[in-house]
């Protein structure tokens, strides 16, 4: 059960190239943000070897969005990596600041990949 | 009075609150004062004392004894200078307005400002569905002087339909979790997890709110390295006693002579209440001298409920915590293969070891509130602070009897004590010198035992094998002993003013029994056992909580008599100064035990519950 305070259709998840791309379309990833992802995307990315996360709408993301992006993360298939693009420099700091860019990868540009 | 057993839909609780909150005394620059100057002679004395006693002192025909008792003694002494070390100054924090926006409590504004969101979690598991409603109730007429998104959640570990058709009726949040994985912690990271409050309130089952809970605290967060606010835990339940001057005039029954001489005292040593709180349950003297000395240095901790936390630096730390372990096993990988691991190999290692690993914003811990306080006190590049909110603005169930109270201190002991033996604060680098002197205080508290117990049968082994620990109990000994024992009596009065400590000073060299056992648990490496503290329970005698000091007792009675009468016998000769002194020091101890020994025999409530008596 969740408690989201409001609803509001907020992420664009299509498929390129073979792999999932989430672009969340909020300024903020805060914990409410991060749960509503988890909802709208959990499904399609569960089982995934690779996605990508594109940060380029969201202006700050917090612990708890970064944690939600973990949570993300761990629902891919057990090899499955999990990448960020277009974080902008805070968002960056932070995930170098907790070491938890060792777990999502920031890419300027995911793309070429190798899937 | 008596009161039915909670339980069951019979539960009866009493009215909330019962009567106006208590005031903590107001702190004074000048009290602050007359404290250091008295802390620093009684220091000073006793280090004078300490070196005669190791001079010239020693007992040569008992020289491993007295060695013993002089060693317990100077271990007693630098215990109590740390803890006069750690109430130095008592500064109560600036008071703020209420923040009316997200952004006047962040750092860097948010994109999109707000009203603020505050959460206000009930942790339960087994207590009475009745108690958390009322607790529920509370939290709903919660006021905020600006437009807040409050949401009340019971996390409920107990996974009761009982429960969440309260919650429904009620109107509020219910959420529970496949397991208890954690504990309380962990049910408290699940509501963390399913929430989104900028703000996090945590209350147990039986916390009751007072309507300005928010509109007192809130404030502090407009300093954005504030990362959670503590406020004091007050029993409601607990008996307040009578004054001296009534009790003096009715039960005494000295009339308007009692009452004058009742006034008289209180004006020279403070408010005296008798028979108040028969199981020291009151926690005055830790919040309003203990946590309130901490303020000044950014030292208060956490204590689990009543307590505000800034979700982001719970997140944060959690998130450090989780990353630090991963990079850990990540090096520990490298090192068993011998070899560097290539970037793109790190990483898969990485991932592979994240999904084992949980995110966990509260420490997995019997004391997870202590343990997750040093971390972000200890967090050098945030440089979180605490604020010990000075006033009361929450209410809860005292531990209803002597056994609940034991769990209860069982656990804090063996919780902090374990802290210091995986995690000590004191080598924590983050931590600054006064923070290291405020954990080191509240863990030395634990291991006084290790000298207590010692002085406290030192008299045994005069009476029975007729050794002292000195050379002679004569004016010298006294001269040198009794002005330390009076600065360091005097210093705590002084700082303990108009806080009542008496009764619980009791139950702390009681619990020293208690607290050894914890030591040895913890040495032992054996798990401590997560017992939610007992909230609703009948009375129960637990007459084995004291056969350490009945037997300490009897023991003492046997020595008094047995030496007696050899002092009678006149063979060998028994110096009555020594005699003396050990009836004297042994019958102190035996009357600070009385309250435990009838707390455990007669089966004593906390409290009246139903507030004051008439």
């Amino acid at each position: 059960m969740h408690f989201a305070r409001n609803d509001m259709h907020f992420a664009r998840i299509e498929e390129e190239r073979g792999v999932l791309v989430v672009t969340p379309l909020v300024r903020e990833l805060g914990a409410e943000a991060a749960r509503q992802l988890q909802e709208a995307a959990g499904d399609a990315i569960s089982e995934r070897s690779l996605a990508i996360v594109c940060l380029s709408h969201v202006e700050d993301v917090d612990c708890s969005g970064l944690a939600g992006l973990v949570a993300l993360m761990k629902r891919m298939a057990p090899e499955g990596e999990l990448r960020l693009t277009g974080a902008g420099p805070a968002v960056r700091a932070l995930l170098a600041v907790t070491q938890v860019d060792q777990v999502l990868p920031c890419h300027a540009d995911p793309w070429p990949l190798t899937p | 009075m008596s009161l039915p057993a909670h339980g069951g839909s019979s539960t009866h609780l009493p009215a909330f609150p019962p009567r106006v909150p208590p005031e903590a005394p107001p702190t004074s620059g000048w009290r602050d004062f007359a404290f250091q100057a008295t802390a620093v002679l009684s220091a000073l004395v006793g280090a004078h004392y300490l070196a005669w006693r190791w001079t010239s002192s020693l007992n040569p025909d008992a020289l491993g004894f007295s060695v013993l008792i002089a060693a317990a003694e100077t271990f007693a002494y630098a215990g109590a200078m740390l803890f006069f070390l750690s109430l130095w100054r008592a500064v109560d924090p600036e008071p703020r307005a209420p923040p009316r926006t997200l952004n006047e409590i962040r750092a860097t504004p948010a994109p999109q400002d707000r009203p603020l969101r505050v959460d206000l979690l009930i942790a339960t598991r087994d207590e009475p569905v009745e108690l958390v409603r009322l607790s529920v109730q509370d939290a709903k007429r919660i006021g905020y002087p600006h437009p807040l998104s409050m949401r009340v959640v019971v996390l409920d570990d107990g996974r009761r339909a009982a429960m969440r058709a309260m919650t429904v009726e009620e109107g509020v949040g219910y959420l529970t979790r496949p397991s208890n994985a954690g504990f309380k912690a962990g049910n408290l990271a699940n509501g963390l997890a399913h929430t989104d409050g900028d703000l996090v309130v945590i209350c147990d089952a039986d916390t009751r709110a007072l309507p300005n809970l928010l509109e007192e605290t809130l404030g502090y967060f407009r300093d954005p390295s504030v990362a959670w606010v503590q406020t004091p835990q007050w029993f409601y339940d607990v008996d307040p006693g009578m004054t001296l001057p009534c009790w003096l005039a009715r039960r005494a029954r000295l009339g308007r002579a009692g009452q004058a001489l009742g006034r008289v005292i209180e004006a020279i040593v403070g408010p005296v209440a008798v028979g108040a709180d028969p199981l020291a349950a009151d926690p005055r003297p830790f919040y309003d001298l203990v946590q309130r000395s901490r303020n000044w240095c950014n030292a208060s901790f956490c204590c689990g409920a009543g307590s505000i936390h800034r979700r982001e630096a719970v997140m944060e730390l959690a998130l450090k915590q989780f990353g630090a372990a991963v990079s850990a096993a990540v090096r520990a990988s490298a090192a068993r293969s011998g070899q560097t691991l290539e970037p793109e190999g790190a990483r898969a290692l990485a991932r592979g070891v994240a999904r084992s690993l949980e995110i966990a914003p509260f420490k997995f811990h019997v004391s997870e509130d202590i343990y997750t306080s040093i971390a972000l006190h200890a967090d050098r590049e945030r440089r979180w602070r605490s604020v010990y909110h000075p006033r009361i603005v929450t209410g809860m169930l005292s531990p209803q009897d002597l056994l609940a109270w034991s769990i209860q201190r069982f656990k804090y002991a063996c919780g902090t004590l374990d802290i210091a033996w995986r995690d000590n604060p004191l080598r924590q680098r983050g931590l600054s010198a006064w923070q290291k002197v405020m954990y080191a205080a509240t863990i030395c508290g634990y291991l006084a035992p290790l000298w207590t117990v010692p002085l406290l049968l030192a008299p045994l082994a005069f009476f029975f094998a007729g050794v002292t620990p000195v050379r002679s109990f004569d004016g010298a000994f006294f001269g040198h002993l009794v002005p330390y024992l009076a600065a360091t009596r005097l210093a705590f009065m002084i700082r303990a003013w108009r806080v009542p400590t008496w009764r619980s000073e009791q139950f702390h060299l009681a619990a020293c029994w208690l607290h050894l056992r914890a030591l040895v648990h913890v040495l032992a490496g054996r798990p401590i056992h997560f017992h939610v503290t007992p909230k609703a329970v009948a009375r129960r005698r637990a007459p084995s909580l004291a056969a350490p000091h009945l037997l300490f007792l009897a023991a003492t009675a046997a020595g008094i008599a047995y030496r007696g009468a050899l002092a009678l016998g006149g063979l060998p000769p028994v110096p009555t100064a020594a005699y003396v002194s050990n009836v004297c020091w042994s019958l102190h101890s035996a009357l600070c035990f009385l309250p435990f020994i009838a707390a455990a025999c007669g089966g004593a409530r906390a409290g009246t519950a139903g507030g004051a008596p008439p």
